[in-house]
């Protein structure tokens, strides 16, 4: 067995026999069975085109979520051998792909400053208090 | 290709489709006929062009094909060179072009 096996050497001697052949092929990708026959042959060319673009997003899509799934093993590795290491409470991909989500994000960080501020405004205060208490 | 005429009052316009060349290819076209015969192959590839759109027949193909070469109305070489390019360009469907 060698390589060239799996090769399709079929050699057409017309076009008749070729399109037969591709016909199924390329209804398989959405050409209509009537813009194959009657069509401007390009039509078939943008399927093809369109469905190397599909297949790429398709390839980069599976490639995006297999380094996503090793990020959050990393993670969650990480998170176990250290307490200082947290595993994302939120998915992180989602969050900068989904504006709504990320605003959310943004806004309940504020408010969490906020409170922070005012806790400390008031612990201070108190302080403050407690050390001109004795003075008065 | 969009090699465009006038036959008995009416606009044509020859457009090569698959149906047309699978049809012409039933009358007797081959790739090797172009080459060899290429007086025949170009009624047949003419013949092609008009299929999908217009339903003609391959006599009344090749009886418009004759009367627009006698009327200096089409020109056989440039006809024959349009017809045959887009035929086989149909063999490399798909490929790049870079």
């Amino acid at each position: 067995m060698s390589v060239d096996d799996d090769v399709n050497t079929t050699v057409y001697t017309t076009l008749t026999s070729f399109f037969n052949d591709l016909c199924p092929q390329l209804i398989a990708i959405g050409v209509s069975y009537d813009d194959f026959w009657n069509g401007n042959p390009e039509i078939v060319n943008y399927h093809i085109e369109a469905e190397e673009i599909r297949v790429k997003n398709e390839a980069i899509g599976n490639d995006t979520l297999a380094w996503s799934i090793g990020t959050y093993v990393y993670y969650a590795v990480g998170a176990l051998f250290d307490e200082h290491n947290k595993y994302p409470t939120e998915p992180q991909l989602a969050l900068s792909l989904d504006k709504e989500l990320a605003q959310k994000k943004h806004d309940a960080e504020i408010l969490k400053m906020e409170q922070d501020f005012l806790a400390v405004s008031r612990a201070l205060a108190a302080r403050d208090n407690l050390i001109d208490e004795p003075a008065n | 290709m969009a090699t465009s005429f006038e036959y008995d009052g009416n606009s044509y316009e020859l457009g090569l489709t698959r149906s047309g060349v699978r049809s012409a290819e039933e009358q007797g076209l081959s790739t090797s006929q172009i080459t060899e015969k290429p007086f025949s192959a170009l009624s047949l590839l003419f013949y092609a062009g008009l299929y999908s759109k217009y339903h003609t027949s391959l006599k009344k193909a090749t009886n418009m094909l004759d009367t627009l070469l006698d009327n200096k109305e089409i020109a056989f070489d440039e006809v024959l060179t349009e017809l045959s390019d887009a035929y086989v360009s149909l063999f490399g469907l798909g490929e790049s072009e870079e």
